[in-house]
C-alpha cells in the first residue's frame, strides 16, 4: 500500500509542477494538454496513478495488471482511451448540460437537461466492464496501426445512470429503428470544428439491454472529465467505443449508423478469417459485437520471486463480452496441465467476476502462471495469439505471469 | 552478483555503438536519423509524436497510415521529395519486430537476480 500513496504523491507533484495555466478547481480534475506544458517532467495524467501512457495527445493511457487488482476499479485505474480533445472542464456546467434524442426513427425528438434526466427517470447502480476493442493490439504480428495496448484497457467500474432504453421509449421507437449512436462533445484531433473524432453506437436490441445505460457517476462520484464527464453511455462488454463519452445527442437510426469509426476498417475484423498480413477491403470488413471471454492476474504481480515449498495465492478477474464466464483454470507448466480456479458470480449481468487458487511450484527455477476463461458456450483464451486481423483488435490470448521459485 | 555485472556489461557494450550513432531528440523522442525533422514537422501537428514512436510498421503500412489521415483526419498532402523522406525514415527506425505468433513475456514483467519481492 505504501507504493500506491507514494504514487499519488509523485503524479501530484508531476501535475501541479507542469500545470501553471491550469487552476486546480474541481472534483474532477483537470486536464493539460502537453503541448502546453512545455514540460521537462515526464507526462502526467491528472487523477491517474500508475497508468502507462501510450500517447499524450490524445491521451490514452493503460493500467499495469497488477493495479487492476480492486474487485471495483477505481477511477485513479481506470484505462484512458481518447480519439480526440476532451471538451474543456470549464465549459461545462452539470446541470446544464442537455442531451438531445433524435434521428430518423426517433418519433418525438426530445431534449433533456441532466436534472431532468436525474428526476425523470428511474436510477440504476450497476458494476460493468467496459474494454477497449484494440486492448492487447500490441502482440499482433505484422504490427496493427493503433494504440499499442497490452493487456490494461480493461476496468470495471460502478456506474449511476438511467437506462438507455427508458430514455429512448420516452422518446418513441419507430418499426424500422436499426441503430442506436451517440455524438460528443470532444473535438477533433485537427481542430476542424465540422468534424467529430468519433461517433459509434449498437443495434437497438443492445441499446434495450436493461444493463445499456445513460450515467452521470462513476463509483458513487461524478464522471472524471477524462471518463466522460458530465454524461455518457454504457454499453459494457462491447468495444468501449460503443460507450460514448461527454455526450450530447443520441440517434435513433434507421440503418447501421454511419458516423466516425463505425466504417471502413475502424472497430471491424474481416468477415471471413484471414491470414496474418492480408490487406482487407473495406466491404469484406464486419462490425465487431461482442467482445471475446478474457481474464487476467491481477496477484501477484509478474516478475514475482516466491520461495520454493510454499503455496502461492493467485488471483484475478475474468470477463466475456455479453455472456457469462464459466470456468477458470490456471497453468504453471506452460500449458501442460492445467488446475480449475474458483471463480465468483458476477455483481450483475456484464460485471467482471473475481477468481483465486493457490498452486505449488514443484522445482526452483523460471516458471510462468498462465490464465485461460471459459464463458458459457465453451470457448475459451487461446494460449497464442487469436486470428490475426488488420487493425489487431479482440486479442484475448492467455495472460501470463513470470515467477522465480528459488530453494 | 556476477549474472547481473555481466548483463550491465553486455547491455553497455551492445547499445554503445547505438547511442554513439543516433541519440534520441528529447522533446519528441523520436531518433535522431537522417529525415527526423521531417517527420518532426509533418507528424505532430494533431497527435502527439508518442504515437508514432510507439508504433511499428512496414514502408507499405505506414504509406497506408499516411493515406487513412490524408483521406480522413485532415492530413495535408506531401510533396515526393517529403513524403519519401518521411517513409525512409519511418520504415528504417521504426519496423516491424521479427516474425512470432508470441513473445515471450517483455523483459519489465521478468523477474529480476536481486528481486526482493514475494508473493506475500
Amino acid at each position: 500500500m505504501k507504493s500506491k500513496f507514494e504514487m499519488h504523491d509523485l503524479s501530484r507533484r508531476g501535475f501541479i509542477r507542469n500545470s501553471g495555466l491550469v487552476a486546480l478547481s474541481t472534483a474532477v480534475g483537470s486536464l493539460l494538454p502537453d503541448a502546453l506544458a512545455g514540460a521537462q517532467t515526464p507526462f502526467q495524467i491528472p487523477g491517474k496513478s500508475g497508468l502507462v501512457v501510450l500517447n499524450d495527445r490524445p491521451i490514452n493511457a493503460e493500467t499495469p495488471a497488477h493495479l487492476l487488482d480492486d474487485a471495483v476499479t477505481p477511477a485513479d485505474r481506470l484505462f484512458v482511451r481518447n480519439n480526440g480533445i476532451p471538451p474543456a472542464i470549464e465549459g461545462i456546467d452539470a446541470n446544464q448540460w442537455t442531451l438531445q434524442i433524435e434521428g430518423e426513427s426517433c418519433i418525438e425528438p426530445k431534449s433533456f437537461t441532466l436534472a431532468e434526466l436525474k428526476s425523470n427517470f428511474e436510477h440504476q447502480t450497476l458494476q460493468l466492464q467496459i474494454e477497449c476493442g484494440g486492448n492487447g493490439r500490441s502482440e499482433y504480428y505484422p504490427p496493427a496501426k493503433g494504440n499499442q495496448w497490452s493487456t490494461g484497457a480493461i476496468g470495471c467500474p460502478e456506474w449511476t445512470g438511467v437506462r438507455l432504453g427508458d430514455v429512448l421509449q420516452d422518446c418513441g421507437i419507430g418499426d424500422d429503428a436499426v441503430y442506436v449512436a451517440y455524438e460528443g462533445a470532444d473535438r477533433h484531433l485537427s481542430g476542424d470544428p465540422s468534424k467529430l473524432p468519433i461517433s459509434r453506437g449498437v443495434p437497438v436490441a443492445k441499446a434495450l439491454e436493461k444493463e445499456s445505460l445513460i450515467v452521470w457517476a462513476m463509483n458513487g462520484e461524478p464522471l472524471p472529465l477524462l471518463h466522460g464527464f458530465p454524461l455518457r453511455m454504457v454499453c459494457a462488454g462491447w468495444p468501449a467505443s460503443v460507450s460514448g463519452k461527454w455526450i450530447n445527442k443520441v440517434l435513433i437510426r434507421n440503418r447501421v449508423h454511419d458516423g466516425p469509426k463505425m466504417t471502413g476498417q475502424s472497430y471491424r475484423t474481416p468477415c471471413k478469417p484471414v491470414a496474418p498480413g492480408t490487406a482487407v477491403a473495406d466491404e469484406d470488413m464486419c462490425i465487431i459485437e461482442s467482445m471475446p471471454v478474457k481474464s487476467l492476474i491481477t496477484f501477484p504481480k509478474s516478475g514475482v520471486s516466491h520461495t520454493l515449498g510454499e503455496p502461492m495465492a493467485i488471483r484475478g478477474h475474468a470477463w466475456a463480452g455479453d455472456l457469462r464466464v464459466r470456468r477458470m483454470y490456471v497453468s504453471t507448466n506452460f500449458g501442460a496441465t492445467w488446475q480449475r480456479a474458483s471463480l465468483e458470480r458476477p455483481v450483475n449481468r456484464l460485471a467482471w467476476q473475481h477468481w483465486s487458487v493457490v498452486v505449488d511450484f514443484p522445482a526452483a527455477g523460471y516458471h510462468e502462471v498462465w490464465a485461460r476463461a471459459e464463458d458459457e458456450n465453451k470457448d475459451s483464451q487461446p494460449v497464442v495469439l487469436p486470428g490475426w486481423n488488420p487493425r489487431g483488435y479482440l486479442n484475448n490470448a492467455c495472460h501470463r505471469i513470470a515467477v522465480e521459485v528459488r530453494a | 552478483m556476477i549474472l547481473r555485472l555481466l548483463i550491465l556489461l553486455l547491455l553497455a557494450t551492445a547499445g554503445w555503438p547505438a547511442f554513439a550513432q543516433q541519440s534520441i531528440d528529447e522533446q519528441t523522442g523520436l531518433v535522431k536519423d537522417a529525415g527526423w525533422e521531417l517527420v518532426r514537422a509533418h507528424c505532430g501537428g494533431c497527435h502527439s509524436h508518442k504515437i508514432v514512436t510507439n508504433q511499428k510498421a512496414d514502408r507499405q503500412t505506414w504509406l497506408d497510415i499516411i493515406r487513412w489521415m490524408q483521406a480522413t483526419q485532415n492530413l495535408w498532402q506531401f510533396d515526393p521529395t517529403t513524403e519519401a523522406g518521411i517513409l525512409d525514415y519511418l520504415a528504417k527506425n521504426y519496423p516491424p519486430l521479427p516474425n512470432r505468433r508470441r513473445a515471450p513475456i517483455p523483459p519489465s514483467l521478468m523477474p529480476t537476480p536481486d528481486e526482493s519481492a514475494t508473493s506475500q
